[in-house]
């Protein structure tokens, strides 16, 4: 089975902006099977999720690793960052930002107006 | 406040005397574009934009970010499609995209206020640093956008 990881993003399609980071240059996501949408959103109720799959962020380069000291709650077991490709640096790949937009979806989109 | 009462009228009952010449000074010419307006707002609605905005430590969009994004907006909004959306970027920069049905741009207001771009057309993609100055570039952008 394959393991989603949930992003938030902003409607109305997630873009590459939610899979960009300018300072750490690494991209804070969680995994699926060990959260739910509800948690993610817990604070931040006007804010939608989208998820892509590991296998996705690792075609792009993407590392996975996990990070349960940043998580939502101390010691969360589904946080995890994808760090870029090795010899970008502090530059972000927009170009991977871009293929991992494209190939998200939203696990939860927040109506219109709500 | 000006700016909003005219946007509030039929076009004809704009209070401009010279539809060819007149514009506000330095800001958006909004007969050009009506959708400007609401694009600026939502841009300038990074402003309220808190630490943590995105719930993993994200410092606030500096005033001077949202400053160059509205800069941008401007260079290109009142002469290619209207802008499709704007996102605070996480770290603090913020980023304009524009999609077309075969081609897709976003520029991205970095938060040192340099600019970054990413265009894609018939399976290429070209990323590069921007500036303003650089009439050249930003005239092959346009002329991208504006491509049929």
């Amino acid at each position: 089975m394959e393991d989603w990881v949930y992003r938030q993003a902003v409607p109305p399609r997630p873009t590459s902006a939610a899979f960009k980071d300018d300072l750490s240059n690494e991209v804070s996501v969680f995994i699926a099977t060990l959260t739910t949408v509800d948690r993610i959103l817990d604070g931040h109720p006007g804010d939608s999720v989208a998820q892509i799959t590991a296998g996705q962020a690792r075609a792009q380069g993407y590392k996975i690793i996990r990070d349960p000291d940043h998580g939502l709650v101390p010691n969360d077991p589904s946080h995890v960052v994808l760090c870029p490709p090795p010899g970008l640096g502090k530059k972000r790949s927009t170009k991977a930002a871009r293929a991992l937009a494209e190939s998200a979806t939203w696990a939860y989109l927040r109506p219109k107006d709500s | 406040m000006i700016a909003a009462a005219a946007y509030a009228l039929p076009p004809s009952d704009w209070p401009i005397q010279d539809r060819d010449t007149a514009q506000w000074i330095d800001t958006i010419p909004l007969y050009d574009g009506p959708w400007l307006l609401s694009a600026t707002q939502a841009i300038l609605n990074f402003r309220a934009l808190s630490n943590d905005w995105d719930g993993a430590g994200s410092p606030p969009v500096a005033p001077a970010v949202v400053a160059t994004a509205i800069e941008v907006l401007r260079r290109f909004g009142t002469v290619v499609e209207p802008m499709s959306h704007a996102s605070p970027v996480p770290g603090g920069g913020v980023q304009l995209e524009w999609y077309l049905r075969d081609r897709y741009l976003e520029i991205e207001v970095l938060p040192d206020g340099s600019l970054a771009y990413l265009s894609e057309a018939a399976g290429q993609t070209k990323e590069a640093a921007l500036s303003l100055a650089d009439a050249s570039t930003i005239r092959e952008l346009v002329s991208f956008l504006s491509h049929r």
